[in-house]
């Protein structure tokens, strides 16, 4: 179970929205258990070390967004944009990011166990220390994406 | 690669085994191709350049052992325990190594063109030059290991359940 940061209150979908239409950008270690920003516009938005655990992120627009160490465990992110985002060590556990846009993003020592990214785009994704036990990378253009082998990088063809 | 070094003792599986039994350690450039040592038990054996190409060395014992410059193109190593072995320079070209504990061995510039290192533990194990094209390192424990220089053209892995090739 993820550990809520003390003090950090719980914010809604329809809050966090109305923040960043006014401008808002850093959100870091907002609880967002649960929410449905599904398809919403959060472009380069701050949510590094928040807990959209189990939320509904599907379609929503997350390009070069900060996610380092996100608790999203079975977070919904199926054909989100998360193009260059930063996803360092975001726990992405049994998350659903089918047909998502991972181009460019950083998921270097990200958890991806038991991730769905059938279909996804990681097109030069950095997954250098990743933990991909249990992921489901069928049809993932993996063009590009870098890993190690070894103490060696490795650039996928 | 000569067929056979020159001065190579011709010596049979069982007389190896009876050799080290009674203490000699010393079997360098020894003749023995396709020789049966399944779960022989030879830590510490000198064997370097010897010629062992389709040996049966599974489950073979062979901690610490000196292999370098060794033939065994083709030998089966399937689980066998080269902890601590020098592999320098060894011909282990299509090698089935298939669960081996290669565990902080010494591969330097090793032959492993097509080698089966399938589940192989290759934890601090030194590569550094190492041919490993078209080598299978599905499942293989890489951690500390170092592939400095190493040639890993068509060296197959896994990425999640995807095999992947490289380039």
């Amino acid at each position: 179970m993820a550990r809520q940061p003390e003090g950090s209150a719980a914010v809604t979908a329809k809050e966090l929205l109305e923040r960043y239409a006014a401008g808002e950008r850093d959100f870091t270690e907002t609880n967002l258990t649960r929410a449905d920003l599904s398809g919403a516009d959060l472009s380069g938005v701050n949510l590094s070390r928040s807990y959209p655990t189990w939320a509904n992120l599907a379609g929503t627009n997350l390009a070069g967004a900060n996610l380092a160490g996100a608790n999203l465990p079975g977070a919904n992110l199926t054909r989100a944009n998360l193009r260059e985002a930063d996803l360092v060590e975001a726990n992405l556990r049994e998350a659903d990011l089918t047909d998502a846009n991972l181009t460019d993003a950083n998921l270097t020592e990200a958890n991806l166990t038991g991730a769905n990214l059938r279909g996804a785009n990681l097109t030069r994704a950095d997954l250098r220390d990743a933990d991909l036990r249990e992921a489901d990378l069928t049809g993932a253009d993996l063009t590009g994406a870098v890993t190690w082998l070894g103490n060696r990088k490795v650039v996928l063809p």
